[in-house]
């Protein structure tokens, strides 16, 4: 070890011998002592399986009858752990796929409440606003349903509108969030068309006792506070909690209405894990839960006798519970299994309000409406790693059913089951070359291109296999290339089947006989990381993409005379496009810059020709960071600029939406020895809170819309504190 | 120390707890003294039309749908269809055909079809100026062939008609018609009348209603179903959209719109009378009402604000107020007027 001190766990030893070929494999024991009967040169290879020090190959000559090694941290800072796209915990430089890690360090120091605050400073990620579903990612220029939110590696559930509202995912016990953009299909089925963002929560720790509260107040009417307990049944039994609540009290730019233009919003949500080790067998509990109560005002109306209006409450509860089971048989052949089930309902009320005395009665019982999704989940994988580290193999299946039901979508409806088999070959032919070819087998219960009939007479069918590449090539110790093919498909929604929506003024149909959208992609990329000494580093990222979507899922109008509207294949959409990203640090000074330019092109089919729509748009993130040592506080400059955003109205006439920078500025320190942390700053000093759009005027039967897009709710003055109390 | 960093930790996170506002209360309206206020009945399922007259506050109903093409009095020797009837109901020009010749329905492109457009000028009606002056009050037409589509509710035998428009003679149009199955067409001779706008006439029913329940000089608004060609934000294509709305008296009542402009209580017979007018009759139009997610319904724009002036040049303001009864069951339009004096 680099501080001198022996080792006190087995440690697996491979050892080569140059002259003859033969492998031996062996393990330290406990005072960290091997040996190996042979002669000749020999190279030896130590994997200690953990993520704090790294592996260790080194050759020696023939006369050598002793040997040391010195076994040395991994470099968690410059190249960080990861375990999305892989089955084990490899690192950024060690992954095949180009993934991005934002770490819980750099999540506090952008104060950030929820998801959707860390994103935003993301320059490959933008964000779509709607005052009630909520916000949107969008990666690649691809948003809705083709972007998956993991938790843990199990779906996020609860689509409004296509889209995880991921404001709704608060940061308290959240360890690092792991992005990786284009298809994910093989390893992570439907809907990881445009990339996944997996959310990593903090495991137990295992402390006798630990608790911890933060609080957060800003001039928006955000009071936030949260607070987290860790402590442990017994050595092997750490547990954790914790509970929080989140209040927004809503944001109104014209007080000459009723209608609030950012919604109030409460949320509270509480979480529990444990994790049971034993011998080989670490068992992992977990359980979260949400919930947010959303108003949602009309404008004031004035009959002459009073004035009144309406309120919709929207409710909406998650609760994820996963369990995830990790057994090792040996150093070499493991085996892991997840099996989660999460339940989502969304429930909206409206009430009537009496302005003038107050009073209060439920609007049209009849019409209110929950909607409710339930998925059940069960993952398990094999993973096998050759002695010789030339070949690691995963073989998995992934069950899930998903069922849902609402106003619209009938209780009656079978759900969607989805059965695959996956599996990775990950070959090392050398320490520079690594080619991981993945493939995935679908067995769906709505659609396929074989359909068969199963035993019990249901119908299923095999969708398109999925395929990927991955090629990565170590130039050197600092520098990677990648390139890749992935090949996605997502399943049609319960909503896209199901859905049904006819009245007087509607008629909407759900549409049973859709095809999966698929999609090819392509990324290459270039990632440099180099240490420059002990306390600094740099590193370079730079990728290129291309997206070509088949099929693609839209709402279509079949029928303008009966007003008959329903869900199809049709049309393509490609999106391409560029990132770079740099970054430095030093002791005092962190430095981070980083730009998107994307293109998208959608294509819909008219009756004889091709109604092509194009889109531009970009991004550019700038981060400063100075750190004080001597006061032991750091200011952290953000700034972020998003560009215009340009593509076709109905009549071919060109829009733009205009573009915005956001910037902040947080202060950070510690009081009492770190036993309180507190934060202060500004967010959004510019004060942007909108920005201009000459998109189509509508002229809707059912809305006026009006000239411009809400970004931000303004500027935003806060504090934050952080108790450390055992 | 531990114990005081509780205490405080605890302290900041109850000062920090906070609630949803309640929201204050509202002053009741005012009021003028002369604001009269009328409900009308259309039905939820909007079956009626009412008409009304600022003059007298009188308002007669009748069924919508029972008529489906009109012949107007007037010299514009205008003819419009019912084409609220049905998401389907339009009318296309097949140009120098006979009532022998076979049609196919399914060649005729969508963009053939067309509408009238609802602000009532003849140059945008879906039929357009087909009438030449001959003599005196005679007038001719190119005797093109029209269909006109009624809607898919009925049997498909009788969703399609053939019509010739043939000539105008004094009060008369003579017309001739046909299913689209069939050959042999029948006479269409419809009278109109001085004391009515149009003269109506229903295929299905082979009769001539009576639509217009006052004369003409006896009425200023209808509230009624018709097509708006309207930008569908939710699906993001241009659509003639069936809506519920008000019309003006296309005979000497005019309407100015001032919804956003001036506010309702601010406006008086002084400033009505130095407002301009113009011809359409859909200047009140539907979007008083707004359809409000958050309400789950229509709701009035609380701005809204329309000046009437009747065929005596006397001023009315007027301004919508609701679109449900008391059950919260939509159709029943409930608005408020005044007399500028």
């Amino acid at each position: 070890m680099p501080d001198g001190s022996k080792p006190t766990f087995k440690l697996p030893i491979t050892a080569k011998f140059l002259n003859t070929g033969g492998n031996i494999c062996s393990e330290t024991n406990d005072s960290g002592y091997f040996e190996i009967s042979g002669v000749g040169p020999i190279h030896i290879v130590v994997d200690p399986g953990l993520d704090s020090i790294d592996v260790h190959e080194q050759s020696f000559g023939a006369s050598q009858s002793k040997i040391n090694i010195r076994l040395f941290s991994h470099d968690q800072e410059l190249d960080p752990i990861t375990i999305t796209g892989t089955f084990s915990r490899k690192s950024i430089s060690a992954n095949p796929y180009n993934i991005r890690v934002i770490g819980k360090q750099k999540i506090t120091s952008m104060a950030a409440q929820n998801l959707s605050d860390v994103l935003q400073n993301e320059s490959n990620i933008q964000l779509g606003q709607d005052a009630v579903i909520g916000t949107s990612a969008i990666m690649q220029g691809i948003g809705g349903n083709d972007i998956k939110i993991l938790l843990n590696g199990i779906p996020i559930i609860g689509r409004i509108g296509g889209n995880i509202d991921v404001s709704q995912i608060p940061m308290n016990n959240i360890e690092r969030i792991e992005i990786i953009e284009g298809p994910m299909s093989v390893i992570y089925g439907s809907d990881a068309l445009g990339g996944i963002i997996n959310i990593i929560t903090k495991d137990p720790e295992g402390k006798k006792l630990l608790i911890n509260a933060n609080t957060y107040i800003d001039n928006l009417k955000n009071y936030n506070s949260n607070a987290s307990i860790q402590t442990r049944l017994n050595k092997n039994v750490p547990l954790s909690f914790s509970i929080g609540r989140q209040f927004f009290g809503g944001k109104d730019f014209d007080e000459t209405t009723r209608i609030l233009d950012w919604k109030p919003k409460e949320k509270i949500f509480a979480d529990f894990g444990t994790m049971l080790k034993f011998k080989d067998i670490t068992l992992r509990l977990g359980s979260n839960f949400f919930t947010e109560k959303l108003t949602d005002r009309s404008d004031a109306e004035n009959n002459l006798i009073t004035w009144y209006g309406y309120n919709s409450i929207y409710n909406t509860y998650r609760w994820d519970n996963q369990m995830q089971l990790n057994f090792k048989f040996n150093n070499y052949n493991k085996f892991q299994l997840q099996n989660a089930l999460n339940l989502y309902s969304r429930r909206k009320m409206t009430i009537k309000r009496d302005l003038v005395s107050g009073e209060e009665t439920t609007f049209r019982p009849q019409d209110q409406d929950t909607t409710n999704f339930t998925l059940f989940n069960s993952r398990g994988v094999y993973l096998y790693k050759a002695p010789s580290r030339k070949l690691d193999l995963n073989l998995g299946f992934d069950f899930t059913h998903e069922a849902g039901s609402g106003k619209r979508i009938p209780v009656t409806n079978p759900g969607i089951t989805d059965f695959a088999a996956f599996a990775t070959f990950d070959f090392h032919p050398n320490s520079q070359w690594d080619i991981q070819p993945s493939l995935r087998i679908v067995n769906n219960s709505r659609y396929g291109s074989s359909v068969i009939k199963n035993y019990g007479g249901s119908i299923s069918g095999y969708a398109p296999l999925v395929p990927s590449l991955q090629v990565k090539y170590k130039m050197s110790k600092h520098l990677i290339f990648r390139a890749s093919y992935s090949k996605g498909y997502r399943a049609p929604s319960i909503k896209e089947l199901f859905f049904n929506f006819v009245d007087i003024q509607h008629n909407v149909h759900g549409n049973e006989d859709l095809s999966p959208e698929t999609s090819d992609n392509f990324i290459v990329s270039m990632d440099y990381r180099h240490r420059l000494n002990q306390k600094s580093y740099t590193n370079f990222n730079f990728s290129i993409f291309n997206n070509n979507i088949r099929n693609k899922i839209t709402l279509g109008l079949q029928d303008a005379l009966t007003n008959y509207y329903t869900y199809v294949n049709i049309g393509r959409f490609r999106s391409q496009g560029l990132n770079v990203k740099f970054g430095f640090k030093s002791e005092r000074m962190n430095f981070s810059f980083s730009s998107t330019l994307i293109s998208v092109v959608d294509e819909v089919p008219q009756e004889d020709s091709i109604l092509q729509q194009n889109y531009l748009n970009g991004q550019v993130a700038f981060n400063v960071k100075r750190t004080f040592p001597k006061f032991k506080t750091a200011l952290n400059v953000i700034t972020r600029y998003t560009s215009p955003t340009f593509g076709y109205n109905e009549d071919l006439t060109r829009y733009r939406i205009g573009g915005f920078y956001l910037v902040d500025a947080i202060y950070n320190g510690d009081l009492f020895k770190k036993r309180i942390g507190y934060q202060f700053g500004i967010k959004n000093i510019l004060g942007i809170t909108s920005v201009n759009s000459n998109r189509s005027q509508s002229n809707s039967a059912h809305s006026n819309t009006s000239n411009s897009v809400l970004v931000t709710p303004g500027r935003l003055f806060f504090l934050s504190l952080n108790f450390k109390l055992f | 120390m531990r114990n005081i960093l509780a205490s405080i930790s605890i302290l900041i996170l109850l000062l920090f707890a906070s609630c949803e506002k309640e929201e204050g209360l509202y002053k009741k309206p005012d009021v003028s003294a002369g604001t009269i206020t009328k409900s009308v009945e259309m039905g939820d399922k909007y079956e009626s039309q009412v008409f009304f007259d600022f003059r007298t506050g009188e308002s007669r109903s009748n069924k919508f749908k029972d008529w489906d093409i009109a012949f107007s009095y007037s010299d514009e020797n205008k003819i419009i269809i019912n084409n609220a009837k049905s998401g389907e109901f339009s009318i296309c020009n097949l140009g120098k055909k006979s009532f022998s010749d076979v049609i196919d329905v399914s060649k005729i492109e969508e963009s053939e079809w067309q509408n009238d457009n609802p602000t009532g000028r003849i140059d945008s009606s879906a039929i357009g100026r087909i009438f030449q002056k001959k003599t005196g009050n005679f007038f001719t037409t190119d005797s093109n062939m029209y269909l006109i589509k009624l809607g898919d509710d009925k049997l498909f035998d009788k969703q399609y008609v053939k019509i010739r428009f043939l000539y105008r003679n004094g009060l008369i149009y003579q017309s001739e018609w046909t299913y689209l199955d069939q050959t042999r067409a029948m006479a269409l001779p419809v009278q109109t009348d001085e004391n009515q706008n149009f003269a109506y006439y229903c295929f299905e029913c082979k009769s001539h209603p009576k639509m217009e329940p006052f004369e003409k000089d006896e009425w200023d608004i209808v509230f009624t179903s018709y097509k708006e060609y309207i930008y569908e934000s939710s699906f993001g294509i241009w659509v003639y959209y069936p809506l519920r709305g008000v019309l003006s008296n296309p005979h000497l009542t005019k309407v100015a719109n001032l919804t956003n402009i001036v506010n309702y209580d601010d406006i008086d017979l002084n400033y009505a009378e130095t407002l301009v007018f113009n011809d359409d009759i859909n200047n009140i139009g539907y979007n008083w009402k707004n359809y409000s997610i958050a309400a789950s319904k229509y709701t009035i724009n609380s701005k809204n604000a329309f000046v009437i002036k009747n065929r005596d040049g006397t001023f009315y303001k007027m301004k919508m107020v609701d679109y449900y009864n008391a059950k919260d069951d939509p159709g029943y339009p409930k608005f408020a007027y005044e007399l500028l004096k």
